[in-house]
């Protein structure tokens, strides 16, 4: 960012944190279920379009408004001059006449849950993420957290001090993920205790974080959120013979609950002619709009309860 | 390529499509052998419901339900020579192993293998799958 843009814009982080399992989905696809999760081309990590978490900020807004003014949803999406100057003109017709003041990141996964043999399971993350974090939090102008000065090499693990996901006496401790052991070379609380006090908004889980945090090597890391998530078995059943419909089997893929990721939220000041909003006060209506909602329905499958995360800002 | 004399390099996802074509071949029946086509059948089935079950137990465990229940012993001897053997060594002339060579090496190799061979037989099963269902299989929604 030049200098006369960092004085223009506004930035922060949107955390996401998955109360039940997520389906970012990527359309149909030939690989090893019918219906993947989105997934970063280069990493093969989970992530979430930011177009789809922009649609999912604009609706949250618009029905806080429709709440508070009784306007019906469409003319809010269409007319009402925070909407359309934050997110951009809700009229296909007008949409080339100027953007939106809010940039949306994709999403990018943060900490991922792991079954454990103790403490239930584990959230890990690994160099690559966290180095990216950093560059992340670099962007918006927000200190960084105190990274690990060694970094765990394959089949080893960060682990915060005593934590109960520990198996052993603690010179020979390990960690068992899914069916794979870590030997401990460290404690990972520095990381532990920065996602803990800024990542996560609910008390529970901060507690949890700060003894649950693990940190792999990047392939060890690669590996979970490749193939550590659920795959659910959909049916449609014959009402006649209550058996399943011929041909109505599919296989869907979920992240996990407890999966966190974030995405990065740049506000600019407004570009709708009709309506003068600076970047402060753009980055802030979104954030009280956040503040207010707490949790979002992010992803497919809303009616069978997927995809609530609670959502939380991190601004400077 | 219309006048390519000499077929270039394949890549891996090739060679990963032509081991399954063949390996499918050798299990598709005479129509007229009632008894064959039962069994790729169930070759198909089972093939295609393996790439859940090793995301979802792991590929030991997919493994050796699959030797338990004895469904499809052609599937494993078909894994176990694309993943031990002509994955490696493309020019490879061996024989294809027994049903149990990918379980054996499941069980003694270290959790690197572990995890590589589970990557390399979800992708090899892309394609089985894909040419299973070319060749007719059903893919109904029986139970074990």
């Amino acid at each position: 960012m030049s200098d006369a843009t960092k004085t223009t814009t506004q930035g922060a982080l949107l955390f996401i944190h998955a109360q039940t399992a997520l389906h970012p989905g990527s359309g149909t696809a030939l690989g090893t279920v019918d219906l993947p999760v989105q997934r970063e081309r280069h990493t093969g990590w989970p992530n979430i379009a930011g177009s789809a978490l922009k649609g999912v900020l604009r609706d949250a807004c618009r029905e806080k408004i429709h709440q508070a003014t009784g306007q019906p949803r469409k003319v809010v999406n269409e007319e009402h001059p925070d909407i359309v100057t934050i997110f951009g003109p809700g009229k296909v017709d007008e949409s080339s006449a100027h953007a939106g003041a809010l940039t949306v990141s994709d999403a990018r996964i943060l900490a991922y849950p792991v079954r454990s043999l103790r403490g239930v399971f584990a959230w890990v993350t690994c160099r690559g993420v966290l180095e990216r974090l950093c560059r992340d939090l670099a962007l918006i102008g927000m200190p960084l957290p105190s990274l690990p000065t060694t970094w765990p090499a394959e089949h080893k693990a960060l682990v915060p001090t005593n934590s109960p996901l520990m198996v052993g006496q603690s010179n020979q401790a390990t960690v068992v993920l899914e069916e794979f052991d870590y030997k401990v070379i460290g404690p990972s609380d520095g990381v532990a205790e920065w996602l803990a006090n800024h990542a996560v908004a609910d008390k529970f889980a901060q507690e949890r974080m700060k003894s649950h945090l693990v940190v792999l090597s990047d392939d060890d890391f690669t590996h979970f959120v490749r193939n550590a998530t659920e795959i659910v078995a959909r049916i449609a059943l014959d009402y006649e013979r209550k058996t399943v419909k011929e041909g109505a089997l599919f296989y869907q893929e979920f992240l996990p609950a407890e999966t966190l990721m974030y995405s990065v939220l740049l506000a600019n000041s407004s570009r709708n002619e009709r309506a003068s909003m600076d970047a402060a006060e753009v980055l802030g209506k979104v954030r009280q709009c956040l503040e207010d909602v707490r949790v979002l329905q992010i992803g497919g499958d809303e009616t069978t309860g997927k995809g609530l995360c609670a959502v939380h800002v991190l601004q400077q | 390529m219309a006048n390519a004399t000499k077929p270039e390099k394949k890549t891996l996802d090739q060679r990963r499509a032509e081991h399954a074509w063949q390996a499918v071949q050798a299990v598709n029946p005479n129509k007229k052998d009632q008894e064959a086509k039962k069994k790729f059948e169930e070759f198909c089935r089972q093939a295609k419901k393996l790439p859940v079950r090793i995301i979802a137990s792991g590929l030991g465990q997919a493994l050796a339900f699959l030797k338990a229940k004895n469904y499809a012993p052609k599937l494993l001897v078909a894994l176990g020579d694309w993943v031990l053997d002509k994955r490696i060594n493309p020019d490879s002339k061996k024989p294809e192993p027994d049903d149990m060579a990918l379980l054996k090496a499941v069980v003694e190799g270290d959790a690197e293998f572990l995890r590589w061979a589970t990557d390399e037989v979800l992708a090899y099963l892309q394609w089985l799958v894909r040419f299973a269902d070319a060749e007719g299989s059903e893919g109904s929604a029986t139970t074990d």
